[in-house]
């Protein structure tokens, strides 16, 4: 019994010590950022924390919002869908934020959004590519949920045209990490869209997130006779199969979509390659934003991950000066209408659905680092 | 997405061949590993992939920043994991010596977490993957059909060598044959006059050295670390191991060959979604029909 | 037996009572009642994986499929009409697909012993995350949205829930069967030796098990209302076995406690951190970037302190059953 009593007390002491809701400042405006700080997807959110870091210096050192200096609390989710739902929770209720930036994958942005939505608080994804994130099962937008970026489905159409037309590609392979909803998702609108007109994608296969070694899937794909190899993944695993295929005698050629944009990229192997990405760092509307970012991290170049925390940072800050009140209705009302806003890689809109209306671009990988080609606007 | 009959020809299956010895050759290295320590204390130490994980970062270490050659990069790497098992072993481990031998899994993975986790602290090595350079000349060949390069030669050659050495070691030396007897009956190793100590942390000293080999053959072909790079890798030479029959050496690497092989033929078959299920499934099809493993000797329960 | 009744009552009325209050009264935020919600979940899973590996003595790193069984299945019936009707059927649904798939993978794998239990399961696990990986009815490797909304996301119902779940368990422990599972546990031999069915006896305590971790899948789903495979995959299965042993193996209120500094190990960072922020030191190494570090390194620390877990195999008074004294 003394010991029930003991833990009972510890219980309820640490209970009402961490209760203590943080006293709701006036003085500030308070934002929130969820992103996987750990865990294998953490580099990710390291990206995301120096975006959105960023973007509220800014705004501060330009006088903050509504006059008052805009605070920003960060949690981590650890990648997974119930810590980001903690993590909502946390940020909402302990931290009293007004509008949040997160979460990074769909499968966290989904519960993430859905969880704010129903606090009564804005929440804008910055690269979760999924359509589902701000739309419900109809297909209507749900009031609070914004991403700060294009679709997969835009993505991969611009993707599967840009292969048949300006590459001139009839004979594709596509590889893809079946555990991964943003590589499975990009490759899908990528293959029907491809085959729609006209393509062939000869080699369809799917790997899981741990496999290190692809001869098996390239020796197929070359027994085939494609000549592009179409990889829908993030960078690392990019590399490992793009310098296995080199390895192996594959002379065709790769392209992939916004996971490649990571200066990680093997700029000797995939040299030549094209990918499309949420903005290009010579893009001369992102000069601005590659400028300040240099300046305050050491030289480096914003990766596509940090640029779109960033937009979406701004997006958020300047729909609340807009509404004039920090309201999460009137904010997300006010973030729905948003119109040509200048933000750090573009001049953007949001749409009915909730998603910047923005470009896609597309890169080519070179030994000097990635070089901008073109834009294709919705 | 099935199998097309040209895709079937001689060479085609003799190139997945190839590539399965080269997978399994890095299964094997760490699957001994796991082997070696399970054979001596019946402990699955769940952070030994983080080992290998560590050692590779060694390596990309060693030729990135040290510019240190092959060689160099070996013995730095084989010395680094040599001291972090026996570390482990001694702080984490040993105090649990006498505890359940689940408390000791569950420490195991605490391990795991920590090390994976710190390796991607912003102020030790950041979760970016790193680029390994290239240390090593890379020439391909092509026999008949066949592809294969000077490093996929370097990995196997090396691979079978040290595991032809480790047999002779377990055979006949005087530490080998201790290690038997502790795997045998670790109570009556005291009253010989062994020092199961000693004997612990040489199992963790050679399963991590061969780890550390593992790690640096590893980025020879796949020239990429990062801080979670160990759990999947760990995970399938696990199960390589108990496919062969865990504490048995020869087991070990078979059973390595033996899921890499499978790996290699389920996705050239044009089932690369399933190929985890097969890995997994083949593990489970053993353990029904022989549990002690392919290889591993049947011990009757003593009524 | 009256007076041990009454105490339990009363301390369920206080555990459900003081939160619910310190609630309404403002002194904590829903965060916490929302975190506390997690933790009536893993509680379900943790004991049901406790009575499986503790009291039976059959070593399962599978728990997260059953969780997940539970979880989708209840999911795709609730998603049809999500209201309070279908509510109980479609938990009662995911708990009895839960034990199904236990009740098949037990029949073979039972045969197994020790490590190697523990293998063939987690290996069952990985196969279950492949299979729904692979299953678009349920959204695949994309992941399963369910449009639950608010309704079912209430502190009573996690908690009536876990109370119910948990106190049946109890009661298995207590019971006839419970006794057949530990005479299993200690010594398989001897118990075949004096008649009984060890293999029938093996096979309830995992469908029994698999049930409850299907009950806490479904609590899992109507948690973040929406599911996704690698949410139960075998690191999962490994989250909940650490639980346990936290607590102490055998011990199933020992589970509920080791559940509690699960959460709030991990939960308790985030605030904790909050607070280290305006410490000089303390604020820079307290970032989320620590956070699974320390983590980490509080549970090396408390099994070295503990090597059995903190309750060894004992329970807390209010939770034995007057039948049987175990040692």
């Amino acid at each position: 019994m003394k010991r029930l009593a003991l833990v009972s007390l510890v219980l309820l002491v640490a209970i009402l010590v961490a209760g203590c809701q943080g006293a709701s400042s006036a003085k500030t405006i308070r934002i929130g950022l969820i992103a996987p700080l750990t865990g294998s997807e953490s580099l990710f959110g390291q990206g995301y924390k120096r975006g959105v870091e960023l973007a509220v210096k800014d705004i501060n050192a330009k006088g903050g919002v509504l006059g008052k200096t805009v605070e920003l609390f960060v949690e981590d989710d650890q990648n997974d869908p119930n810590q980001s739902v903690n993590a909502v929770q946390k940020l909402v209720n302990q931290n009293k934020v007004v509008g949040i930036v997160g979460a990074f994958s769909s499968k966290c942005s989904i519960p993430a959004h859905e969880q704010a939505c129903a606090l009564g608080v804005p929440i804008i994804s910055p690269t979760s590519t999924n359509p589902k994130v701000t739309v419900d099962e109809k297909g209507n937008h749900k009031w609070c949920a914004f991403r700060a970026t294009f679709i997969d489905p835009f993505q991969g159409q611009v993707a599967a045209k840009f292969a048949y037309n300006d590459l001139g590609i009839r004979k594709a392979a596509v590889f893809w990490d079946n555990g991964n909803d943003y590589s499975k998702g990009l490759a899908e609108y990528f293959i029907n869209n491809f085959e729609a007109l006209g393509g062939l994608i000869l080699v369809k296969e799917a790997y899981s997130a741990g496999d290190q070694d692809f001869s098996a899937q390239i020796t197929r794909a070359m027994q085939s006779g494609v000549e592009l190899i179409y990889l829908p993944d993030y960078f690392a695993k990019v590399n490992l199969i793009a310098g296995q295929a080199r390895t192996l005698g594959y002379k065709g050629k790769f392209m992939g979509g916004d996971g490649w944009d990571n200066p990680g990229i093997d700029k000797t192997i995939l040299n030549g390659s094209y990918y499309t990405a949420h903005y290009a760092p010579e893009d001369p509307e992102a000069a601005e934003l590659v400028a300040k970012w240099k300046a305050e991290y050491n030289g480096e170049v914003p990766t596509g991950d940090g640029a779109l925390a960033y937009d979406a940072a701004i997006i958020l800050l300047n729909a609340i000066e807009r509404a004039g009140t920090t309201d999460g209705k009137k904010v997300a009302e006010a973030m729905l209408q948003t119109k040509d806003l200048r933000v750090g890689t573009a001049v953007v809109s949001i749409n009915e659905q909730g998603n910047a209306v923005k470009p896609v671009y597309f890169l080519q990988v070179t030994l000097e680092g990635p070089k901008y080609v073109t834009k294709v606007s919705p | 997405m099935g199998a097309s009959p040209a895709s079937w020809k001689e060479a085609v299956v003799i190139q997945q061949i190839v590539n399965a010895l080269m997978l399994g050759s890095v299964y094997a290295l760490i699957a001994l590993g796991y082997t070696i320590v399970y054979g001596i204390i019946r402990f699955i130490n769940f952070a030994h992939g983080d080992i290998f994980m560590v050692s590779a970062y060694i390596v990309f270490a060693a030729v990135s920043y040290w510019k240190l050659g092959f060689f160099g990069a070996l013995v730095a790497a084989v010395v680094g994991a040599v001291i972090l098992g026996v570390t482990i072993e001694k702080v984490a481990y040993r105090p649990l010596r006498k505890a359940p031998k689940i408390s000791l899994l569950i420490t195991a993975i605490g391990v795991s977490l920590f090390l994976e986790n710190f390796v991607a602290l912003p102020l030790v090595m950041g979760s970016m993957p790193k680029v390994v350079p290239s240390f090593i000349p890379i020439i391909s060949y092509t026999v008949g059909g066949v592809r294969f390069t000077s490093a996929q030669v370097i990995i196997f050659g090396l691979a079978v060598v040290l595991m032809a050495l480790l047999g002779w070691f377990i055979r006949n030396t005087k530490l080998g044959r201790a290690m038997r007897a502790v795997s045998t009956d670790y109570m009556a190793v005291p009253l010989m006059g062994l020092s199961v100590d000693s004997i612990i942390s040489s199992a963790f000293a050679i399963g991590s050295g061969l780890a550390a080999v593992g790690g640096l053959l590893y980025v020879i072909v796949y020239p990429m670390v990062d801080p979670f790079m160990g759990i999947m890798i760990g995970t399938k030479a696990f199960i390589s191991a108990v496919v062969g029959g865990i504490g048995n050496i020869y087991g070990a690497v078979a059973g390595a060959y033996l899921i890499a092989l499978l790996e290699v033929l389920v996705v050239a078959a044009g089932y690369s979604t399933w190929r985890d299920a097969v890995a997994f499934g083949l593990l489970i099809v053993v353990l029904l029909l022989k549990p002690s493993g392919l290889f591993g000797k049947f011990q009757k329960e003593k009524v | 037996m009256r007076k041990r009744t009454l105490q339990m009552l009363l301390i369920l009325l206080i555990l459900f009572l003081v939160p619910q209050l310190l609630y309404n009264l403002g002194f904590i935020s829903p965060y916490i009642l929302s975190v506390l919600m997690e933790l009536c979940f893993f509680a379900v899973s943790a004991v049901s994986l406790n009575l499986v590996f503790g009291i039976a003595g059959q070593f399962s790193l599978g728990q997260a499929a059953f969780m997940g069984t539970g979880a989708y299945v209840f999911g795709y019936i609730i998603n049809r009409s999500p209201n309070w009707v279908v509510f109980v059927p479609a938990l009662l649904a995911g708990g009895l697909a839960a034990a199904s798939l236990g009740y098949l993978v037990g029949l073979p794998t039972l045969r197994l012993k020790g490590d190697y239990l523990g293998i063939a399961t987690l290996a069952l696990n990985q196969i279950f995350v492949v299979v729904i990986q692979n299953l678009n009815a349920v959204g695949g490797a994309r992941g399963y949205i369910l449009n639950l909304g608010q309704t079912f996301r209430q502190w009573w119902l996690f908690f009536g829930l876990a109370v119910i779940s948990i106190f049946l368990m109890r009661n298995v422990v207590y019971s006839s069967w419970g006794r057949l599972m530990v005479a299993v546990r200690e010594d398989e031999i001897a118990a075949e030796s004096v008649g009984i069915d060890t293999t029938k006896a093996k096979i309830w305590a995992f469908v029994i098990g698999a049930f409850f971790a299907g009950i806490a899948g479904a609590m899992s789903a109507v948690y973040s209302s929406f599911l996704h495979p690698s949410s139960f995959n075998f690191i999962q299965s490994f989250n909940y076995m650490v639980m346990v042993i936290l607590g102490g193996l055998g011990s199933l209120s020992g589970s509920l406690l080791g559940a509690g500094i699960y959460v709030a190990l991990l939960e308790g960072f985030r605030i904790a951190k909050d607070y280290a922020s305006y410490i000089p030191i303390l604020g820079a190494i307290t970032q989320n970037e620590y956070r699974i570090v320390f983590f980490a390194l509080a549970l090396i620390l408390i099994m070295l302190y503990a090597p059995k877990g903190l309750m060894g195999g004992r329970e807390f008074s209010f939770f034995k059953g007057k039948e049987l004294e175990r040692k």
